[in-house]
């Protein structure tokens, strides 16, 4: 393991945060290849998100680093500047500007390299194709000038998804992407995931195993802040401790697939 | 697989269609010219740039060539002080209306751009009447000019003081406040502390800003006799002119993607950060103008009226910019414009028909109007004209059944109008290409 760090898109060094006192991520150890897609599950309150947040500067962990491309710690530094490194993510409930239509979310998203004076002018040539590409390739192109208030939840989500991917970002973190989605939509979203994942490094957090099961990827299972166990989905769900921690108890809760989750 | 998928979707669209067609009228009028000419869409162009430039033509020729010649002098100077107005509404609408943070003090940057201006004003009167001092600083006792009043001798540094001083306070106090992320309810209040700190200071320290009778006693501006109409005449287009640039650029500035950004800090300033943008500079730079154009305004409203105190600037006035803002409807430049004038007009003309009674006249009014059109004047006034035309549109659907929309051209570009009939081959060309990429 330690001979793959050279390759390592991200580098979770025994992390620990605490919030009044409750302990979340509990010297957490964690890596993820370059080029990988990754899935993350947990019960609820197993820290997933709160790892992202550590991840992205949401949350200073009390303990511990976030290598980043092999040596850039991302603990102490700002969410727009993780950013700027190229680190992405997706939030649960999804997130974009409504007041803006779906293509304006997109170049707002694009421009994020430009100074302030770069946006008085309009977006590049270059940068608008771009935005044209992955608004087709998140299937919205008929919806470009719609606001984004408009959309439906899905559509939401994969408006959201776009706006990582015209920035160009080498790490996309997705938190629960399929939530409150219906079987259409999340077997479009998965095709989706499968083409983002060929160019970049992919964090999914994700409840539902029949999603997580058609990627054949390594997933890794959080609990109480730990690691808990991972491998190939399989593995992962013989393993009797993840029974014990996720499935036995969260298997009747994933098949109602709960449209989202407090932590 | 694809056929069900295909289906899915467009279930999705054609279920979502009812709401699309709602908001979409309202959201050609804020689409802006850089989303039509960087992204294929087949908005009706010249319709949408008449509707976007008549009004503003009509405005500039009602207030560069008819007000002046129909108003009397009085009713001019009315306006002229209106006008000043309007330029700090649209400020507090960039600041508000778009970026979301409401500020309760305004009257504190309108009061310093009014006071640098007014200082310079004060020293020139005083110098035509050959004393050595003002007025007030004689009757506190003070013998010589305070070394902080001597530069505003100058009118060009009094002039860039007016506008600089104010953009300065808003930098620092936007820059400690924005940095540790107070936003909301908790920027208001801290704002509004704002305005009261400098009434008090500017009250208790009357040796040196005149107190509560502020300076007043003016003569000269340039050279010019404020009391002369000619004067108040060329105040009137000076303040008129200013008005129509600071519409002009701000108009500019919400339509590039920058206004865009102002939006996104309003819905969801915290995704903007997870977008890669700072939101402090972003904040920052919004109020310190917005700061900046209520100098602007002050400096413009100080000769006007020949008098400033801290009256004018407390938080009283402050919440009235508010008001101002809120019944023209925020959000919308001309709102702003809008707002500050009808809201002004009914001040001066309630209280000259109910001298009595005309703050709570005037205070029904401001309720009704936020209850009843809680998006302003101008904010109201689009969507219920398109209802209208949907209301009308949808007659003729109804007797042409199975038919898009009657006219293409009053109707945004997004195709699959009907439903599914338009939307299906989309979904069908994509799950093709995606077919093949797999």
């Amino acid at each position: 393991m330690e001979a793959s760090l050279g390759a390592s898109i991200l580098d979770v060094r025994d992390v620990s945060i605490a919030f009044d006192g409750f302990t979340v991520l509990d010297g957490l150890r964690f890596s993820m290849r370059r080029g990988e897609l990754r899935f993350l599950i947990g019960p609820n309150g197993a820290g997933k998100t709160t790892l992202l947040d550590v991840i992205t500067g949401k949350s200073k962990p009390s303990a511990g680093h976030v290598f980043y491309d092999g040596h850039v710690d991302l603990v102490g530094r700002r969410e727009a500047e993780i950013v700027r490194l190229g680190v992405g993510r997706k939030f649960q409930t999804p997130a974009v500007f409504r007041s803006l239509t779906v293509s304006q979310n997109l170049m707002l998203a694009a421009g994020f390299r430009h100074g302030l004076r770069g946006l008085l002018r309009p977006l590049e040539h270059q940068r608008a194709a771009h935005v044209r590409r992955i608004l087709a390739e998140v299937g919205l192109e008929g919806k470009a000038a719609a606001p984004a208030e408009a959309l439906s939840h899905g559509e939401r989500q994969w408006l959201e998804l776009g706006m990582l991917l015209v920035q160009d970002l080498q790490l996309l973190l997705l938190d629960e992407p399929v939530a409150g989605m219906t079987r259409a939509e999340r077997d479009r979203t998965g095709e989706l995931l499968q083409r983002t994942a060929q160019h970049r490094s992919v964090l999914v957090v994700e409840h539902d195993m029949a999603f997580v099961r058609q990627f054949g990827s390594t997933v890794t299972v959080l609990h109480m802040g730990k690691l808990l166990a991972e491998g190939p989905v399989e593995a992962v769900q013989a393993d009797p401790r993840v029974i014990e921690v996720y499935l036995g108890r969260g298997h009747a809760k994933g098949r109602s697939r709960p449209e989202s989750e407090g932590n | 697989m694809a056929a069900g998928r295909n289906r899915g979707l467009a279930l999705t669209l054609k279920d979502g269609r009812p709401v699309a067609n709602n908001q979409l009228p309202v959201s050609t009028d804020r689409m802006n010219g850089v989303a039509v000419s960087a992204l294929p869409s087949a908005t009706p162009w010249r319709r949408t740039a008449l509707a976007r430039w008549a009004p503003l033509v009509g405005g500039g020729a009602l207030l560069f060539l008819i007000a002046p010649n129909v108003l009397d002098d009085f009713r001019l100077g009315l306006l002229a002080k209106f006008l000043a107005f309007a330029i700090v509404a649209i400020g507090l609408d960039l600041l508000w209306g778009y970026t979301g943070m409401l500020s309760l003090g305004h009257g504190v940057f309108f009061g310093i751009g009014a006071y640098c201006w007014a200082m310079y004003l004060k020293l020139e009167a005083v110098r035509g009447a050959g004393e050595a001092l003002p007025d007030f600083m004689i009757w506190s006792g003070l013998k010589d000019l305070p070394l902080f009043w001597r530069p505003f001798a100058s009118p060009l540094f009094a002039a860039g003081a007016a506008v600089v001083a104010p953009m300065a306070v808003a930098a620092v106090l936007g820059y400690l406040v924005c940095r540790s992320r107070i936003t909301g309810v908790y920027f208001s209040l801290i704002t509004q502390a704002l305005a009261m700190i400098l009434t008090i200071l500017i009250v208790g320290q009357q040796p040196y800003t005149g107190g509560t009778n502020g300076i007043t006693n003016f003569s000269t501006m340039l050279g010019l006799p404020l009391q002369d109409v000619r004067t108040q005449w060329f105040l009137y287009l000076i303040t008129a002119a200013v008005l129509a640039g600071v519409y002009l650029s701000s108009r500019l500035l919400v339509g590039s993607r920058f206004g865009q950004l102002l939006l996104a800090v309003r819905d969801d300033e915290n995704r903007v950060r997870f977008c890669g943008y700072n939101v402090t500079t972003v904040k920052v730079l919004v109020f310190a103008l917005s700061a900046g154009l209520a100098g602007l305004a002050g400096a413009l409203f100080v000769p006007q009226v020949g008098i400033i105190s801290p009256a004018m600037l407390g938080i009283v006035p402050s919440i009235e910019m508010v008001i101002w803002v809120a019944v023209g409807g925020r959000g919308t430049l001309a709102g702003a414009v809008v707002g500050a004038l009808l809201v002004n007009a009914a001040k001066s003309g309630l209280s000259e028909s109910f001298p009595d009674t005309w703050q709570y006249v005037l205070g029904a009014l401001f309720v009704g109007v936020v209850v009843l059109f809680p998006a302003g004047v101008v904010g109201t006034l689009p969507t219920l004209l398109a209802r209208r035309r949907e209301a009308a549109a949808g007659q003729e659907m109804a007797a042409r059944p199975g038919r898009g929309p009657a006219d293409p051209g009053d109707l945004p570009p997004v195709p699959g109008h009907s439903g599914v009939a338009g939307v299906a081959p989309g979904p069908g060309t994509r799950g093709g290409r995606a077919g093949a990429e797999a």
